[in-house]
């Protein structure tokens, strides 16, 4: 037997250390090698994480009965339970179901068998009867729940006194489940979680509209009935609000009986609690529901410790907290976190007002609107969605972006528009009409099981032009022509098709003619031809577009251009070549000629760069391209969906004339900038109409990508396979969050390769962790991080792998960074900072530290030379810190730098003959290197910004270091000549990638 | 104060490796919690729970010469007062029952939240009961559940109770969790 566990917990052990797949694979194959052994440890395993008692402390879980211990309290013996058959009125105990906040809740029936029916019965317990306060506390939760009646709270029928002058009161028993559980056992969808928690927004909201706040919100005080209605129980702490319910409650000496987690700062403040805390407990309630987990990072759960998370933390966002199901951390991520966010905010200003805009911020996320909990600023969303999503995701909701644009355009950015010129007013006019007809067809659309979705509010759409507008062609037909756009975007091309084809009888027959409308409303007939494949009919509707509107137009149109570049495409996909290009010349010839055209330029070059292309004509493609990039970066910003769809048409391009590399670089370039696109136009609503990314266009430009590819797979494999297993550069980076604003979130470590490709995450642990170093082998990764609470330096494996502590200067009061190897790899210097700043050893296992230095100044940033002999550091011995030499045991400091600026973050090159070093000596932050006797000190970068943390490639002829552009540092590379600088991180408003460190175990 | 009552002494002498000072230990620590634990309910009966985290925390500050102890000391000192809260908690647990017999339906478990107080009175007796097996599979396992769940010590505490790493302990404590659920439910 006692083999078996130990057997069992050994394979635990290794399965514990998994991630979760990984683990269930092994569960998998020991359970087949295994059969006796295998069905505990699969026990164990799904069995530790139901036990949710052992999460609690003991005397937390056990509090009903020590409360009311037996020979505690004397007078209180006997008081703690009425047994079953006790009397009240005229109901009849039948047992205990639970404790209240104010005592025990029991299921009692009526007695007098006048009607079977059961009842919920609290009785003030004995022990506090003589409690003058607790008395007071009773008889309110009964008044109160006499002036409340809603379906979603549960009702008072009865109360009374006892004989014994108790106090009771019986409510309409509720026999469900506490609505958390009730969701999980029902496995609800994260919409019917929503849809449930509306319902318990409702029930508060008519409390609060009674003057009653709750302010005892929580699982255990909703449950959830099996026809899925929601009651509310429990106002034992609520409030009679007199006359305005916003206004706050004054907190009476020890009224703070709330349940901690729950709890709104103000109210464990024991300041005056207003309908806002109910917002806040509201906020917990959903995080809980939505993501299963707690807010707060918590160690253990004693009221101490809550108490202090709920004044103090951050909430974690719920899609950090469910991180570990990235399905459900996706859906998450955005709206929702910023939903419970905003409902959990510290201050109540800054939390929603009113239940009532809680509510209504949820449904808006469940119609598919845009929320406002939703912060504006451009580089906090886009940021958020950028870093986050990938491209997959990304490409899903780009048809939802189409719609939002729509809403937005007129609610969000309408001050913006009407700033804008002429022509975009005249869009102005056509979207706001849109977008109103939009915004009230999600008003009416009831969303079907599978939420609302793009097409049900376009096909609500439509049919509100045909019932509203019947009597006006000339807006219904506009209408129509518009509509048949966003279903063209969505790539509904049957049903853009119709609405055109209906669109265009209307347009015709309009008098006075309307030539314009009709060519407009032909051109885009063509493109959906097109995008079902009916290229003859495509080539017919510009055809006739292009007659219509060459007839009314003198000198160099911009119509006719647009159009020709349309037909191109449709004669392109006839192989129609020669007509191809002669096509997309007159368009390219009319963009040059007529003023204001080179705007359009990039769209009739890129037309015919695609003719090439289409020929095999790669090298002319690529020399067109270019020049239409050129043109491009002159007359469009860097994020514009031209450039995208340019720089796609250019990988393809180059990659068909054999340039893998730099397709490579391209594609990666157009990746990123379309998934800014999406990102910025999800976020903010701010595309227009006609620049609205959407799946069909990105299908466009991707499809001869994919297909380019395709065609060379060598080459295509070739990409993300170099260097994928051993790194050469380790850095940090706070893109991943969670903290959107501050710089208190993620600081996370990354690898790379040398040329910035092939980025992967090694930690995950939602705090700081930073100054990553390779071991002398590459094999393991020492860093710095606070994880523990202090600053103490970890190991790792360099693919993440084991991540462990090697120091314990927290519990010294002191932190300890900067740690690098020493050429064994078997020990690690560091310096420790606080108290006081000095270098130390320490063996990998935490065992054998040495202080090595004494320095009055502080002693920091140690390299240990590859050959072992030295140990280069900075100390401010002197003021300022400047580089210094030391043996490795501490002894023989020699000063290298002299000057009144910074030198600072030695970092030897591998053979120990030259010290790189960063100094403000030039007035700012510039890369230095040096002899290892100082001699010699050169300036490698010459840049206004500021350079810093150097390390050297294993050869010696590249340093890495980071710079500061845009106000953050990026990781550049530079040439130990000093040529060939370029930079390896993506650039960033709002994150930061530095602490770059060279694998020295890779040449 | 005699050197048999005072804890500091004792735990002093349990550092420099004499067995004996454990089992005078235990006794006084046992009291001492009990009596703060009681003072602590009666103060705390208008509806708050008690809170053992902070009651071993306040009995360690008030029972142990700071200036005299270490960090190894405060370990041991958890050590002891878990397994004291454990007993404490047991005892209340036990005659609670005794007194209630029969009240409610008699049921152990871990996973429902709902549980009346005397089903909470039977789940505790029956994990103490089942950390007596545990101890023979695992004595670590057994100590650690006293730690965290009794006593309500931090992970960090308990790892340097168990002179694990905090990895450790939550590895072991999945392990226990698991093991108590298969045991129990």
């Amino acid at each position: 037997m006692t083999q078996l566990w130990r057997e069992i917990f050994d394979a635990a052990d290794r399965a514990l250390e998994m991630e979760p797949a990984e683990q269930r694979a092994f569960v998998e194959e020991y359970l087949a090698e295994h059969p006796a052994e295998g069905i505990e440890l699969k026990a164990l395993i799904d069995g530790a994480d139901a036990v949710s008692s052992l999460e609690i402390p003991a005397s937390v879980f056990a509090a009903p009965l020590l409360r009311e211990a037996p020979g505690d309290d004397p007078e209180d013996a006997g008081g703690r339970s009425q047994s079953e058959g006790a009397v009240f009125g005229p109901y009849r105990v039948r047992r205990e179901v639970g404790w209240g906040g104010m005592g025990a809740v029991y299921l009692a029936e009526r007695s007098d068998d006048q009607y079977q029916k059961q009842v919920a019965l609290k009785v003030l317990p004995r022990w506090s009867g003589g409690d003058h306060r607790r008395m007071q506390r009773f008889l309110e939760e009964r008044q109160i729940l006499a002036s409340l009646d809603h379906p979603g709270i549960a009702r008072l029928l009865d109360g009374g006194v006892t004989a014994g002058g108790l106090p009771w009161f019986a409510m309409e028993y509720i026999d469900g489940k506490q609505i958390d559980r009730y969701c999980a056992e029902a496995h609800l969808s994260i919409e019917e979680r929503l849809r449930l928690f509306c319902d318990v927004c409702s029930a508060v909201q008519y409390a609060h509209r009674n003057l009653v706040v709750h302010r005892d919100l929580k699982p255990s005080n909703i449950l959830v009935s099996d026809e899925g209605r929601v009651a509310l129980l429990d106002f034992g702490i609520a409030r009679l609000v007199a006359g305005d319910s916003s206004a706050p409650v004054a907190a009476t000496t020890g009224d703070r009986l709330m349940t901690p987690l729950y709890a709104s700062p103000e109210q464990i403040r024991g300041e005056p609690a207003s309908t806002t805390a109910d917002v806040y407990a509201l906020g917990v309630l959903l995080y809980v529901l939505l993501t299963g987990g707690n807010p707060y990072r918590l160690a253990t759960f004693d009221t101490y410790e809550i108490v202090r998370a709920v004044l103090e933390q951050e909430p974690e966002r719920p899609s950090s907290c469910a991180s570990n199901d990235a399905k459900l951390a996706r859906r998450l991520r955005g709206d929702l976190d910023a939903i419970v966010l905003k409902a959990m905010a510290k201050e109540t200003s800054r939390r929603y007002a009113t239940v009532e805009q809680f509510q209504a911020d949820v449904q808006r996320y469940l119609t598919g609107m845009p929320v406002i909990a939703r912060p504006e600023s451009r580089s906090y969303l886009a940021r958020k969605f950028v870093r986050r999503h990938r491209l997959g995701v990304a490409v899903a909701v780009a048809a939802v972006v189409l719609v939002l644009s729509f809403a937005t355009v007129m609610t969000v950015q309408r001050a913006r528009i009407r700033a804008q010129s002429q022509r975009i007013a005249v869009e102005r006019d056509r979207a706001e009409q849109v977008g109103e007809l939009l915004l009230k067809s999600i008003q009416s659309v009831t969303p079907g099981d599978s939420g609302i979705t793009a097409r049900n509010i376009l096909d609500s759409a439509t049919s509100r032009i045909d019932q509203q507008l019947g009597a006006h062609p000339a807006q219904r037909a506009r209408l129509l022509f518009e509509m048949a756009g966003a279903y063209h975007k969505l790539g509904i091309d049957g049903r853009a098709q119709h609405l055109l084809n209906v669109s265009l009888e209307l347009r015709r027959r309009l008098q006075p003619r309307a030539d314009r409308e009709v060519a407009e409303t032909l051109d885009l007939l063509g493109a959906v031809f097109l995008a079902q494949g009916n290229v003859k009919q495509s080539e017919q509707s510009y055809r006739e577009a292009l007659t219509l509107r060459r007839m009314n137009s003198s000198g160099p149109d911009r119509d006719v251009a647009r159009i020709l570049v349309g037909l191109s495409s449709a004669l392109r996909a006839r192989r129609l070549f020669p007509e191809a290009e002669r096509v997309s010349r007159e368009a390219i010839q009319i963009d040059q000629s007529r003023p204001g055209g080179r705007v359009d330029l990039a769209s009739s070059t890129g037309a015919l760069a695609r003719v090439m292309a289409d020929q095999g004509r790669h090298v002319e493609a690529v020399k067109i391209l270019r020049q239409s990039l050129e043109i491009l970066r002159e007359t469009r910003s860097e994020d514009d969906p031209q450039v995208a769809t340019t720089l796609f048409d250019f990988a393809a391009s180059l990659h068909g004339a054999g340039n893998h590399r730099e397709a490579d670089s391209v594609l990666r370039r157009a990746l990123s900038v379309q998934r800014r696109l999406l990102a910025t136009a999800l976020l903010r609503g701010t595309a227009n109409f006609e620049g609205a990314p959407s799946l069909a266009a990105w299908n466009d430009v991707m499809a001869p990508v994919e297909h380019a590819f395709a065609a060379s797979p060598a080459a295509a494999a070739a990409l993300p396979a170099a260097g994928a297993k051993n790194p050469e550069l380790v850095f940090v980076s706070d893109r991943d969050g969670p903290d959107p604003v501050g710089d208190r979130g993620n600081h996370e470590i990354y690898v790379m390769n040398a040329d910035g490709s092939n980025e992967r995450r090694l930690t995950n642990e939602k705090s700081v962790d930073f100054q990553p170093a390779f071991s002398p082998d590459g094999r393991q990764i020492a860093f710095a991080s606070q994880r523990n609470g202090g600053h103490d330096i970890f190991v790792m494996n360099a693919d993440g792998s084991q991540q462990r502590r090697v120091t314990n200067f927290g519990a010294l009061g002191l932190q300890a960074m900067s740690p690098t190897w020493d050429p064994d790899g078997k020990r690690i210097t560091f310096n420790s900072r606080g108290k006081q700043t000095d270098i130390y050893v320490i063996n990998l296992d935490g065992s054998g530290l040495v202080q090595l230095t004494e320095d009055p100044g502080g002693a920091s940033q140690p390299a240990w030379s590859p050959d072992g002999e030295k140990i280069a550091f900075s100390s401010n011995r002197h003021g300022k810190p400047e580089a210094y030499v030391m043996n490795s045991d501490g002894s023989n400091q020699v000063r290298l730098t002299f000057n009144d600026a910074v030198d600072g973050r030695p970092a030897w090159s591998s053979d120990s003959r030259r010290i790189a070093f960063h100094s403000g000596r030039d007035g700012n932050f510039d890369i230095f290197v040096m002899n290892a006797d100082g001699s010699n000190q050169v300036p490698l970068t010459r840049n206004p910004g500021e350079d810093s943390y150097p390390s050297w490639s294993p050869d010696g002829k590249r340093i890495v270091f980071q710079r500061v552009v845009l106000g953050h540092n990026q990781i550049f590379t530079i040439n130990a000549n000093g040529s060939g600088e370029r930079r390896l991180t993506e650039l960033s408003p709002v994150a930061f990638n530095g602490f770059p460190n060279w694998n020295p175990a890779r040449r | 104060m005699d050197q048999d009552t005072d804890i500091t002494s004792q735990l002093l002498a349990w550092r420099a490796g004499e067995s004996s000072a454990v089992e005078k230990l235990f006794p006084l620590v046992y009291d001492e919690l009990r009596r703060i634990a009681h003072r602590h309910m009666g103060r705390e009966s208008s509806g708050h729970t008690l809170d053992t985290t902070g009651l071993v925390h306040e009995a360690y500050l008030k029972l142990v010469d700071q200036t005299r102890a270490q960090w190894t000391d405060r370990a041991h000192f958890f050590a002891v007062a878990s397994n004291a809260m454990r007993r404490i908690l047991v005892d209340h647990a036990r005659s609670y029952r005794t007194d209630k017999r029969g009240a409610a339906p008699r049921r152990v478990s871990l996973t429902d939240d709902l549980l009346v107080a005397e089903q909470r009175a039977d789940t505790l007796l029956a994990v103490d009961e089942a950390l007596v097996e545990l101890a023979q599979l695992d004595e670590r396992l057994s100590k650690l559940v006293e730690c965290r769940f009794f006593a309500g010590l931090t992970e960090e505490e308990t790892a340097e109770v168990l002179g694990v790493t905090a990895r450790t302990v939550r590895r072991d404590w999945t392990k226990a969790k698991g093991w108590l659920h298969r045991k129990l439910e």
